[in-house]
């Protein structure tokens, strides 16, 4: 056989040119190190650096159109730019509402924004970020988690800019959610009411109960209940890889009550340890509610095994009289369950009741926060944190539930006329609260708070622990760093 | 899209896909030496046509080692490599048919295309490449330098081919950009360059019958065309300069390297030294002008020096140790030494100057190296291209093997001991080096060793220990076993090791329950409840049924144990040097308590892990039963169902589970698990018929369905009975053991109190499948072992056939009864085939994760190593922490697999 080496030659040349071209994934964009050669940068072919200059020339001196962010967004040229954003928020309806509401800016300013929305959105960001795919924007549920990237430097802070529309949207208490060692890595863009109890007026008055104002009137209502053959409480705390956090709720509101804010922020920040014997009590309190025989009812068989949405159902026929679950427990209910408007079967939510009188408020809320400095980004950060963002959403989600949405915002000045009677209750809740509090899970470092938290908490509530073996154990977790 | 550019598309997605069937074909040809008559044919009848090798004969033409056929065949699959190179930087990967709704599967199609045409071109072009080192030993030179010079020029080019694909979009963009502005330079350029490599390819194929310079003609004009094609694709789309350095810098290295290797093919020794050695430095000059600014070095003489000299020594030691020429294994060391010193060990951004001596000395020493062995002579260059062909088809697989499993290993066992450390005021995350501080954590955590409150006898570990069900009710089949084993004096069978070590130990075991039972009652006096596995261990009269009972067991089983020494003794000292010795009496499985026994061992570490908890007892716990449970299962069906009727149709359905991944398995399960409040449709399968049986149990015809089990109950007895005239003691356990349980049933059944039944109150319980402890792990494992027993079952059965028929034709005509042919024939035969079995399994238990994950997430204490992991490296961000469980998986898995493979030489051997 005769062969040539050239042949050979060429085969190979053109095999590793190959596989160094084929080495060079779409992420990889290494960028031109400004050396004198020619080399074309690697920029996309509209996007040129002049154009981003322009942009962020024209946001700064754009101050007297700022607190609309519309308007602002509309004086630079966004067209052709893309946004991807990831969040926690997966059900069909919210991935609808979110899209839909960004779709409405991103057609507006002719680019495209995505968003997607993943059951195991806490395990994938942290992935993400240290591979450097995570999305340009990241819906964060947890403050904790907003500080525990920024501190590890994954996340851009937060332009002056952005903030100062942020903080026209929204109050301090807030915006001060996404601060974090004095600088803004995160925006509010939802908010969440958790210190509420779901029940049926309509039920409550043909059984002659009255809405508790206190703790001890809920706990002598739920009695009354269990004498009259009746099942008080519907309790689940299944959640998938995050079984637990409903009782971490529990146990939080009742803390607030039992203790006190400030008692409350010494455990969130770890000054007191979390086997502290208030805070054992307090679990311990929610244990025996909970284990009081004909209290619970649990669709799964028992608390552990029953996620908190199932039990919408038996709330609405009557197999339970309460829920104390967040404002988003509205979007289970079966489709067309009227609220708050005096019908039969309508279903209300009353504020979780006090220990001592002072009134304080459980939130919980979703951050946005971002892991790319353009400008596109952060004309979509603004955008969320935005009236028109939560009214677009708002509409959408309430159609599609054919109710009550689930969303809620305490963004300033959003159009009432977009919400319903129930909803419209909500804002009053938020109005009238003395002070509020963020989930203390969702304040704590990740293994404690998404971690040892919900897991030590389920294995209490399963009975496989005591509340104090409980606490010991998620004492004993919390990082040393 | 313009119908002219869709048909374009198309004409380029044919001509890709029938190129690279061609590709394969000739791959094919390539290994098998098998021609393909159609394919020569067809290239004899164009070269016929176009009036070249018209002289041939036909036969000639077809001759596999003649150039026709190969040349065809390869410079298709170089088009293809082309093709698609064209393809992959103007159209990226999905711009073919990059519609929205195919282009992912358009990008897959293409990523799996390349892939393949790349390894295939790679493995052929190696191929064919070291073929030249016998037949043509100046072309293999000069091909190998080129390669060499093409790599390097590349590579230290900076990467800036790469650069330049980023953020091109198709091909129909650059085709545009092209027309419009229609740059001639480069179009002439690449034209001229392409014709020219295409002579000299179609030159070096001539054979001197075929005119090479008609050949040389004819593939220059498809080389221009081919160049003008590359021409007209880049043209304009980069400027001239950037276009010379991003392939043809890659392109002048090849050319000048390549030309070295061909002098110093032709020159001998000394001057060949010489010339090697300036040659390279030349080249290193032109490299090192050529060099991209972002990868000058910068001089750092010591480390230069140092790393240079370091590897020169090893060098020329490993040299010295392979009996090797020293000179050239201290210039290969002392290359590598330098490169390393200059390209890794020291900052970039040098002045030029500093670039091009190092790449000077880099050059002189690379040339020396090649020109410092003498020429081979003809049986050295066929050992050449002989040893070729292994590193040749290991390579891929090494690379893979490299890249994927031992680069993460090193990288995994270097992360477990650091961690990962914020710093004061500063953003980011700081790696620290900690030491063993998280293997420490790992086996400090109390979740990964429950060992419970080991001095409380009123209800802590021991006390929950002994008195718990399983561990009772093993230790009583032990004593059953042994005392069956001792009346038969059955002193055949195999497994003395059972009888010496096991029943002794037991005993101690025994004895040391009954103290801590001792314990247990004074602890607890006689009104506090203990004993949670148990209720029935909580009253008082239960407590000292307990204490008697461990107390018989623990002296009858010594007695047994010393009984046994001592005929053993007394045999061996009598027997006059018997190694072994007699025994009283075996435990042997094919008499049946030996099934017993080991059935009582099973139930007692049941208990034992039951009881001590933890993720790294439940991981132990996993291993022992799945393994235990899916083997002797297998074992059991493979064997039952051997020659049976329907016998594929069986194990085809047992087989099946081994098809669906661990995660569509778990999620089944759920289903079957679920529980629905009591009152509830129950929409679990296994609590709806759970609960249907306390139906049944509570119901009028209780007596009727107690009567049915009765019955049963009593036919497994009269076996019994039949094996105690027999004297035949596994009839006699067996019988037992089975009617035992099914007098139970019976009795609850009668009594109203089966099927979730309370046992005082009468409420009705549903199963918690995965949450009611301890037990819930084992109905996780079920889901495993449902899974896995398919897979020991068929190994099992291809080992069983393989038993030669005349053994068991041979035992049956010696009067063995079916369980004596399978204890002493088909298991003895298929003892290797076990143990690959165990260890398989072991190996695939120990990684469990997907089921724990679905069913439970490691809630309710059934964590495992695999999903701590999990959460701890990626939920809690620990990198440090979960590399370190990781590491100890993978530690734990590494003796199994190195038993195994061992075991596989040794069968081998």
């Amino acid at each position: 056989m005769r062969l040539s080496s050239l042949k050979s030659l060429l085969a190979l040349l053109f095999a590793f040119t190959l596989v160094a071209a084929a080495c060079s994934g779409d992420d990889t964009a290494s960028d031109d190190d400004g050396d004198s050669t020619t080399t074309e940068a690697p920029a996309t072919d509209d996007g040129g650096e002049e154009d981003d200059a322009m942009e962020d020339d024209a946001m700064e001196d754009d101050d007297a159109m700022e607190d609309d962010a519309m308007d602002d967004d509309a004086m630079v040229d966004l067209s052709g730019t893309t946004v991807t954003i990831s969040g926690p928020e997966n059900s069909e309806r919210d991935i609808a509402a979110i899209q839909g509401a960004l779709d409405l800016f991103a057609t507006e300013n002719d680019m495209t924004i995505t968003y997607s929305g993943s059951r195991a959105f806490s395990d994938d960001i942290g992935v993400q970020a240290e591979a450097g795919t995570a999305s340009d924007l990241a819906i964060f549920p947890q403050p904790g988690k907003v500080a525990d990237f920024a501190r590890d430097g994954f996340l851009v802070p937060v332009p002056a800019h952005t903030v100062d529309v942020a903080n026209g949207n929204w109050s301090e208490d807030w915006t001060g959610f996404g601060s974090v060692d004095g600088e803004v890595f995160a925006v509010p863009s939802k908010a969440d009411l958790k210190s509420l109890v779901w029940y049926q007026p309509a039920r409550f008055e043909a059984a002659g109960y009255e809405v508790p104002e206190t703790w001890d009137d809920f706990k002598a209502l739920a009695d009354v209940m269990i004498e009259d053959g009746n099942t008080p409480l519907c309790v689940g705390i299944e959640s998938g890889g995050a079984t637990g956090w409903a009782f971490t709720d529990w146990m939080e509101d009742l803390m607030l009550r039992f203790h006190g804010v400030d008692v409350y922020d010494q455990w969130v920040n770890h000054e007191i340890p979390f086997n502290d014997p208030r805070v054992v009590e307090v679990m311990q309190e929610i244990l025996d509610l909970w284990n009081t025989p004909g209290m619970v009812f649990a669709s799964g068989g028992s608390i552990a095994t029953t996620p908190f949405a199932e039990n919408a159902e038996p709330l609405v026929d009557g197999t339970c009289f309460m829920h104390r679950q967040a404002n988003f427990f509205a979007g289970n209910f079966p489709e067309g369950t009227p609220a708050n408007d005096g019908s039969e079967g309508a279903v209300n939510a009353f504020y979780f009741p006090t220990v001592d009188g002072s009134k304080p408020l459980l939130v919980a809320g979703t951050l946005v926060s971002s892991f790319r400095d353009a400008p596109e980004v952060w004309a979509v950060m603004e955008y969320m944190t935005s009236v028109e963002y939560a009214n677009e959403r708002q509409a959408i989600q309430a159609a599609d539930a054919g109710g009550t949405s689930g969303f809620l915002s305490a963004v300033n000045g959003w159009d009432a006329g977009n919400l319903n009677a129930l909803e419209a209750s909500f804002l009053d809740i938020f109005a009238g609260a003395e002070s509020s509090r963020f989930d203390a899970s969702d304040l704590m470092p990740a293994a404690v708070g998404a971690g040892t938290f919900w897991s030590e908490g389920t294995a209490a509530v399963n009975g496989d622990k005591t509340a104090q073996e409980a606490a010991d154990a998620i004492e004993a977790s919390w990082p040393s760093n | 899209m313009s119908v002219l550019e869709a048909v374009g598309r198309f004409v380029v997605t044919l001509l890709l896909a029938g190129v690279f069937g061609l590709i394969i074909r000739t791959f094919a040809q390539r290994l098998t030496g098998i021609q393909e008559s159609s394919l020569a044919q067809s290239v004899y009848k164009i070269r016929t046509r176009v009036g070249l090798g018209a002289d041939l004969k036909r036969d000639e033409s077809l001759d596999p080692d003649y150039g026709s056929r190969n040349f065809a065949a390869d410079l298709l699959g170089i088009a293809a490599v082309v093709l698609a190179f064209i393809y992959l930087i103007g159209g990226r990967t999905s711009s073919f048919l990059n519609s929205p709704e195919s282009s992912k599967f358009a990008s897959t199609l293409w990523a799996v295309i390349l892939a393949v045409t790349v390894s295939a071109a790679l493995f052929v072009g190696t191929n064919i490449l070291f073929n030249q080192a016998s037949k043509n030993y100046t072309l293999f030179k000069t091909a190998i330098g080129a390669v060499i010079g093409f790599v390097t020029f590349g590579l230290l080019d900076g990467n800036r081919l790469i650069q330049w694909v980023q953020g091109r979009e198709t091909v129909a963009d650059a085709l545009h950009d092209v027309v419009n502005a229609g740059s001639f330079t480069l179009f002439l350029f690449s034209s001229l360059i392409g014709a020219g490599i295409f002579a000299l390819y179609g030159y070096s194929y001539g054979t001197p019958r075929d005119e090479p310079r008609r050949w040389a003609v004819i593939a220059a004009v498809v080389g221009g065309l081919l160049g003008a094609v590359w021409g007209l694709f880049f043209a304009e789309r980069i400027p001239v300069d950037t276009a010379i350095t991003i392939i043809w810098t890659p392109l002048l290295g090849a050319i000048l390297v390549g030309a070295l290797g061909f002098v110093l093919s032709q020159l001998d020794q000394p001057i060949r030294l010489a010339v090697g050695a300036a040659g390279g430095a030349g080249i290193g000059v032109l490299l090192g002008v050529f060099l991209f600014r972002s990868v000058t070095p910068r001089m750092e003489v010591t480390k230069f020096l140092i790393a240079t000299i370091l590897l020169a020594g090893v060098g020329a030691g490993i040299n010295y140790l392979r009996n090797k020429n020293l000179v050239s294994g201290a210039l290969t060391g002392g290359l590598i030494g330098w490169i390393i010193g200059a390209f890794v060990l020291t900052g970039v951004g040098g002045p030029r100057a500093e670039a091009i001596g190092a790449c000077l000395v880099a050059g002189a020493l690379a040339g020396a190296r090649f020109g410092s062995p003498a020429l081979p002579n003809q049986t050295q260059r066929t050992n050449i291209e002989n040893q070729s062909r292994g590193p040749i088809f290991l390579a891929p697989a090494m690379f893979f093997l490299g890249a994927g499993l031992v680069i993460p290993l090193i990288r995994t066992v270097y992360l477990s001991f650091t961690d990962q450390v914020r710093r004061e005021g500063v953003r980011g995350r700081f790696t620290e080096f900690v030491g063993f501080d998280n293997y420490e954590a790992i086996f400090r955590n109390p979740t990964s060793f429950d060992v419970g409150d080991l001095t409380d006898f009123s209800g802590g570990t021991f006390p929950n220990l002994f008195t718990s069900a399983p561990f009772a009710l093993g230790l009583l089949m032990v004593l059953v076993a042994v005392g069956l084993a001792f009346m038969a004096g059955d002193r055949s069978g195999n497994s003395a090791s059972g009888s010496r070590v096991m029943i002794p130990a037991l005993g101690v075991v025994a004895l040391l329950a009954s103290i801590f039972q001792l314990q247990v009652i004074r602890a607890t006096g006689s009104e506090s409840a203990q004993g949670d596995l148990v209720d029935a261990a909580s009253t008082p009269v239960w407590r000292y049924a307990y204490l008697i009972f461990f107390l018989l067991a623990g002296v009858g089983l010594l007695y047994a144990a010393f009984a046994n020494v001592s005929m053993a003794g007394g045999g061996s000292g009598g027997g006059g040097g018997s190694a072994s010795g007699i025994n009283r009496f075996n435990l042997d499985l094919a008499g049946g308590h030996g099934g017993v026994f080991a059935f009582g061992i099973f139930l007692a570490v049941t208990a034992f892990f039951a009881t001590f908890r933890g993720t790294i007892f439940n991981s132990l716990w996993w291993v022992f039963m799945v393994t235990v449970v899916s083997t002797v299962m297998g074992l059991g069906i493979a064997a039952l169902a051997d020659r049976a009727s329907m016998e594929n149709v069986a194990k085809s359905i047992i087989f099946m589970p081994l098809a669906i991944s661990f995660v569509g398995a778990a999620i089944i399960w759920r289903f079957m698990f679920i529980a629905r409040p009591e009152g509830r449709a129950q929409t679990g399968v296994l609590n709806y018929l759970w609960l249907k049986i306390g139906d049944a149990a509570m119901g009028n015809l209780n007596w009727f369905w107690a009567l049915i089990l009765l019955a049963v109950a009593g036919a497994f007895l009269t076996i019994s009975y039949a094996g105690y005239s027999r004297r035949n003691s596994s009839m006699i356990g067996g019988g037992i053991a089975m009617a035992l349980p099914v007098l139970w049933l019976a009795w609850r059944m009668f009594d109203g109190r089966l099927g979730g039944v309370g046992e005082r109150t009468g409420d009705r319980t549903l199963f918690f499948f995965s949450v009611d402890l301890p037990y819930n792990q084992l109905w996780l494992m079920l889901i495993l072992i449902w899974i896995q027993t398919g897979f020991a079952m068929v190994i099992f059965s291809a080992a069983i056939k393989a038993v030669p028929g005349e053994f068991i034709e041979a035992a049956k005509v010696d009067g063995a009864t079916d369980s004596n042919i399978f204890w002493r024939i088909i298991v003895p035969q298929i003892i290797p085939t076990i143990g690959v079995v165990t260890t398989t399994l072991i190996v695939t238990v120990l990684k469990v994760f997907d089921i724990v994950r679905v069913m439970t997430n490691g809630n309710f204490e059934s964590q495992v190593i695999a999903n701590e992991m999990f959460v701890q490296a990626f939920q809690n961000r620990q990198v440090g922490l979960g590399s370190a469980l990781a590491v100890v998986l993978f530690i734990s898995v590494v003796p199994v697999v190195f038993i195994n493979v061992r075991r596989l030489q040794h069968q081998e051997g």
